[in-house]
């Protein structure tokens, strides 16, 4: 079941950051991970979906119900929180059992459910303890048990691994990953940190000052940014100002350099694009999108090392490379990795809210 | 381990002066209360139980004792009734302009002196209209404007604690109406401090003195309000029914501070 916003609006009494204008669908089956800085509107989504705030203006609606006017509790929706909400006078079984107490299901087949929903996560060995003697991974598993044990029609998950530690937040993408894949339902993920959103969605909307600037899949996201903010804020980029020459090129603070294809018409103000790994230690300067200079700052990071490169001019790039690569005098700029983008919300359009064009959900 | 540069020496001093203040007037009240004779001396001569026998057998007194007890227990009951929603509305108000109210309503019995209110009573309940100055049930109102806002702060800051408007969204989401979220969620995390603020509600109650000699009639007065007639009597004799009062708020103050730590120890609040 597919859950979409349309055209929605919602403004907080208090003048707080609301959302403008929304227009977002969460496909049947999908992971859709919504991420923006904070305040920038993504959990007063979440809650517009909920039920938990009432839109000023548009439309909510659930596998083709329109859901605006219902209360959270008629919505059949699972929910996990950020801080997990577990009932900490109920034991585990007591948590994951109380949607299905709610809904008068009969105490065998509630039981049988609830060992199910636990055993799924790992924990059936635990269903008779509290939540405060569980860690926060396994609190985290438990939340995820009760807010599918009652076969909801989507799940709304609002920053769930915020309050987990590095390594456990790597093992919990993937199991919430495992577990909305198992029950392909469609999924809301709110968060901030954008490799989360990047590695488990299918695809992730960009937010910023309540709107949406772009919605699309992970890859595409990354390497096709719609405008500059999105690109300054997916990734790291080394972003410039530039003046459209021709199809094929473009005027930057560092040159004119050779760019790959772009719709935008001659003279026009633009953002480049550059991706730090795309960028290519050179032997000299000589030849197009080649530039001499040095290194400033050389971080070493495991895999990878990322250096300032700094121009005569005063221009820095941030490169990165394989770590073994020594620092480089030159670079070379690909043409294809020199993207013309355009640098206002406009961009945005194209891709914000419903891409029909965007691949279908993997199964 | 003391942290360096704190005057140690000083703080137990002046907490060993406190406690003297604090205990010797109890601890003179007990030896008065089972000394023989007691005039302008520093302490009684003789030792009796006579005092304890007279206040035992006398009918003024164990009334008094009785109605101190169900108007206490009255008191407690309807502080809970009304204190737990009202907590709940207090702290879950959406609107910060009706929470500063809700606030300022149940805050305003601590800052207005109980004179004030027991004058404000007198006026209004000894009217042909409202003729109820000196009824049971208005001492034991009159308790409960004393009382609720202890009773309401208590609960208000444990709700706010255990983030109970998370909870009750996540119930809510799962399906839960309001009057389940309130008896499934609200009311089960409040049982240890509704336990506590009751206790401390108790104590206040039995030792409630100004407001109630002013509008408890001779029907229902309390014992506090006989109390201060033994004042009048033989010193050894109100020093033991000072005792019975004393001893009644101890066992409040013990009962409120084992509730309290069982209430910290089995503590959860959003998990």
């Amino acid at each position: 079941m597919s859950v979409t916003l349309d055209q929605v609006s919602f403004a907080y009494p208090g003048g707080g950051a609301g959302v403008r204008d929304i227009a977002l669908e969460i496909r049947e089956g999908e992971l859709l991970a919504v991420i923006g800085p904070s305040g920038c509107g993504k959990s007063t989504i979440l809650k517009l979906i909920a039920g938990f705030l009432m839109p000023q203006s548009g439309r909510v609606t659930i596998a083709g119900e329109d859901m605006t006017h219902v209360p959270p509790r008629k919505r059949d929706l699972g929910i996990v929180f950020q801080n997990y909400a577990l009932f900490p006078h109920m034991t585990l079984a007591e948590n994951v059992g109380y949607a299905l107490k709610l809904r008068q299901v009969p105490a065998s087949e509630a039981g049988g459910r609830v060992r199910e929903a636990l055993g799924m996560v790992g924990l059936g060995h635990l269903a008779d303890r509290l939540p405060r003697s569980l860690s926060g991974g396994q609190q985290q598993r438990v939340a995820l048990a009760r807010a599918l044990v009652f076969r909801p029609r989507a799940l709304l998950l609002d920053e769930p691994l915020s309050a987990l530690d590095a390594t456990l937040r790597g093992e919990m993408r993937d199991e919430i990953a495992r577990l909305q894949r198992l029950h392909g339902i469609a999924t809301l993920h709110i968060t901030h940190d954008q490799e989360e959103a990047l590695s488990m969605a299918h695809r992730v909307a960009v937010m910023r000052e309540g709107r949406i600037l772009q919605v699309d899949t992970p890859e595409r996201l990354y390497a096709r940014p719609a405008n500059r903010t999105v690109a300054a804020f997916v990734g790291l980029a080394n972003l410039f100002d530039g003046i459209v020459l021709d199809a094929l090129n473009v005027r930057t603070p560092l040159g004119d350099l050779a760019c790959g294809a772009h719709p935008f018409p001659r003279g026009m103000a633009v953002t480049v694009l550059i991706r730090p790994e795309v960028i290519r230690p050179a032997e000299s300067a000589n030849g197009p999108n080649r530039f001499a200079g040095s290194v400033t700052r050389d971080r070493f990071l495991g895999a990878l090392r990322r250096f300032d490169f700094t121009l005569p001019g005063g221009q820095c790039l941030r490169i990165e490379t394989e770590s073994h690569v020594a620092p480089p005098s030159a670079i070379e700029l690909p043409p294809f990795a020199v993207q013309v983008i355009a640098t206002g919300q406009e961009g945005a359009e194209r891709s914000a809210a419903t891409t029909d064009d965007n691949p279908a959900v993997p199964a | 381990m003391a942290l360096s540069g704190r005057p140690t020496g000083l703080g137990s001093a002046a907490l060993a002066l406190y406690a003297a203040y604090l205990v010797t007037p109890m601890a003179l009240i007990l030896v008065g209360s089972v000394g023989g004779v007691w005039s302008n001396t520093l302490l009684p001569a003789g030792l009796t139980g006579r005092w304890f026998e007279t206040l035992l057998a006398n009918p003024t007194f164990q009334k008094a004792f009785i109605t101190s007890l169900w108007v206490c227990a009255a008191t407690v009951v309807a502080c809970i009734l009304i204190g737990a929603p009202l907590a709940y509305a207090v702290a879950t108000a959406r609107s910060p302009a009706l929470a500063m109210f809700g606030r300022i309503l149940y805050l305003t019995p601590v800052a207005a002196p109980a004179v004030v209110l027991g004058f404000g009573y007198m006026l209004a309940f000894s009217t042909d209209a409202l003729p109820f100055l000196g009824a049971g049930w208005l001492t034991v109102a009159a308790h409960v404007v004393v009382c609720l806002p202890y009773f309401l702060q208590t609960l208000v800051a444990d709700l706010k604690l255990q983030g109970v408007e998370v909870l009750e969204q996540a119930a809510e989401s799962l399906g839960a109406p309001f009057h389940r979220r309130f008896l499934d969620m609200v009311l089960p995390g409040l049982v240890h401090s509704i336990a506590s603020a009751s206790i401390l509600v108790a104590a206040l109650s039995i030792g409630e003195f100004q407001l109630t000699n002013l509008i408890a009639g001779f029907l229902h007065r309390t014992y506090p309000i006989v109390l201060l007639q033994a004042f009048y009597g033989a010193t050894g004799f109100a020093c033991a029914a000072t005792v019975v009062l004393l001893a009644l708020a101890l066992l409040a103050a013990m009962a409120g501070a084992l509730v309290a730590r069982g209430a910290t120890a089995g503590r959860g609040g959003i998990a």
